[in-house]
């Protein structure tokens, strides 16, 4: 096994150790493990074997996207090298917690925002606005935490910086959108791809109207995730009236206040929708 | 243009039959051979519940298996060189209701494929697209770069007939359906396709937009460009080789420019070695850079 491959393992197994994933706080236990990595050196090694590799097997891909060159996934958390290119159209919270060092020599330099004392993540509410809160940054060496429910880091980009980004998988389930302008939320996305392609079979399942798709649809009712759920409810409507009732009638005690009241309006439409006896 | 065939049968065909004659009876490297496996195609969409029960499966999984990284696509299966996904395509109305949101499908953006593929419609009236079609050798391949777009069709792809879209030829953009649709689309993924380039167009302007981000050639230019941020000589080794023998144009591209930035005080003859390049579109850059530092 090569030195960086060791390095990465190494760090793996701490972080395995360390890190329990219902328990988001004790991601930060993996923090001096992170720092051991937070290096040029490390990360110089990564990209060359990348490079090798191209040179080797030009077509063939690596874990690469667009802007990461993942280095290692584990169990609720990935590393990578991430290069940040432009600004983002919006400001942006975080779903999940996360570790930055900035490489290449360049200090990560960002604005600093406080989330309203109102906010709730599963809960969108577009009048809520950021509260500037200062500006930072991070030097070649140092490692920045991040944590989805505090501060909000908006990372200043102005000529494209290299990280080793540490982050655990989504905790939140969405990601909220700040106009830069307004500091107003103005729209509100699922943190994970998992919960979009989760929708998406909710309506396509509703849509393609089958009886086998009865139970997977009652699955999703009560899935953990608001919207999740309630795509469930609304697309099992589509297959069944009768189960769909049920549902609605368990989701006016939904925890999030979306669901409850649009279960409470769905089910006053489809009591004024049943004709009475009298009524023909 | 891109290739319309009649496509009606009455066949029901499995996805396991498919799989199974596109492995032995269809060349991907033969367009025509690829165009007569329409039928077929259209037989597997015949399949009612083939998605149906696709999406069941996925569900109970939590989607933890997929295979695509996309919330518009479905894999559904796959043979040596090649696979077979569904496409959804969601009305206007149900975007408009914000049960699905419009930046997760590709409407109203003109795109072409690095890849070969024939697509049938499955469920539903079908989308309306607009067909173009460019001439790939008078393309250098930069954003910006007038292309000459000409306009073939617009049309309602419904059921009953196929359509096989040229890798690096066919331009489309695709509008919303009026109820949702379905596509079952046979994807072609020979040698050729990771080294070309897929592009989004501006119709408007008739110019070569962008490079889309995820297709194989972006990743690439992403971990390249990583190595001009904190190359040492091992990194410049590898980068000079990667500028001289690397298949991909843009790769190659981004490998000088990462040298240029390990050490720019040897710009100059890094961009003069650039300009050697087979390809226009690294002669061009390389062309403009050497202007940018002369003046």
């Amino acid at each position: 096994m090569n030195q960086t491959l060791a390095q990465t393992a190494a760090f793996a197994a701490q972080v395995e150790q360390l890190f329990v994933i219902e328990q988001p706080e004790t991601f930060f236990r993996a923090e001096a493990a992170f720092r051991v990595l937070a290096n040029d050196t490390f990360s110089r090694a990564n990209i060359n074997a990348a490079l090798r590799q191209l040179l080797g097997s030009p077509l063939e891909k690596g874990d690469w996207t667009a802007n990461q060159l993942v280095l290692h996934r584990g169990p609720g958390y990935a590393l990578s090298i991430t290069l940040l290119e432009q600004q983002t159209r919006f400001i942006h919270t975080s779903p999940h917690y996360a570790m930055y060092a900035p490489l290449g020599g360049s200090c990560l330099a960002y604005e600093l925002f406080r989330l309203p004392p109102s906010y709730r993540n599963a809960v969108f509410d577009p009048t809520l606005q950021l509260l500037p809160s200062g500006t930072g940054s991070v030097e070649c060496g140092q490692v920045l935490c991040t944590r989805p429910d505090h501060d909000l880091h908006d990372f200043k980009i102005d000529q494209p910086q290299l990280v080793l980004k540490f982050t655990s998988s989504a905790w939140h389930v969405l990601e909220w959108l700040f106009d830069r302008v307004s500091l107003k939320a103005v729209q509100a996305n699922d943190a994970a791809l998992a919960t979009t392609q989760l929708r998406v079979a909710s309506y396509l399942l509703g849509r393609l109207g089958h009886a086998s798709s009865i139970e997977p649809l009652k699955k999703l009712a009560s899935h953990r995730i608001p919207n999740i759920r309630w795509a469930g409810i609304q697309n099992l409507g589509r297959l069944s009236g009768a189960e769909a009732l049920e549902q609605l009638r368990i989701a006016v005690n939904d925890e999030h206040p979306h669901i409850q009241s649009a279960a409470r309006k769905s089910l006053a439409i489809a009591a004024a929708a049943i004709p009475t006896e009298s009524g023909g | 243009m891109a290739i319309t065939i009649p496509a009606i049968t009455t066949r029901i065909a499995s996805m396991d039959e498919f799989v199974d004659y596109v492995s032995s009876d269809v060349d991907l490297n033969d367009l025509d051979s690829v165009a007569a496996a329409a039928p077929m195609l259209a037989a597997l969409a015949n399949d009612r519940e083939l998605v149906v029960r696709e999406l069941n499966r996925l569900v109970e999984a939590q989607f933890r298996s997929t295979q695509l990284t996309s919330a518009q696509s479905l894999y559904l299966g796959r043979g040596k060189n090649f696979y077979v996904r569904a496409n959804v395509w969601p009305s206007a109305a149900d975007v408009a209701s914000g049960r699905l949101y419009q930046d997760q499908f590709s409407y109203d953006i003109a795109h072409d494929h690095n890849y070969d593929f024939l697509t049938v419609n499955h469920f539903g009236p079908g989308y309306v697209t607009e067909i173009y079609e460019y001439d790939p050798a008078k393309l250098a391949g930069y954003p910006g770069e007038p292309v000459a777009l000409e306009f073939l069709e617009k049309s309602l792809f419904a059921s009953g007939s196929a359509m096989l879209y040229r890798s690096g030829r066919d331009v489309h953009v695709q509008y919303p359906p009026e109820d949702l649709s379905i596509t079952l689309n046979l994807m072609l993924s020979v040698s050729s396709t990771g080294r070309r380039d897929q592009y989004y167009f501006d119709l408007a302007e008739k110019k070569l937009a962008a490079f889309t981000p995820e297709q194989d050639s972006s990743r690439r230019v992403a971990i390249v460009s990583m190595g001009g941020h904190v190359g040492d000589d091992e990194t410049r080794s590898l980068l000079t080789d990667l500028s001289r023998r690397h298949p991909c144009q843009r790769t190659r591209l981004s490998a000088f420019e990462a040298l240029v930035r390990l050490t720019p005080a040897d710009a100059v003859a890094i961009w003069e070695q650039a300009c050697r390049d087979p390809e226009p579109l690294v002669v061009r850059e390389s062309t403009m850079k050497i202007s940018l530092l002369a003046g």
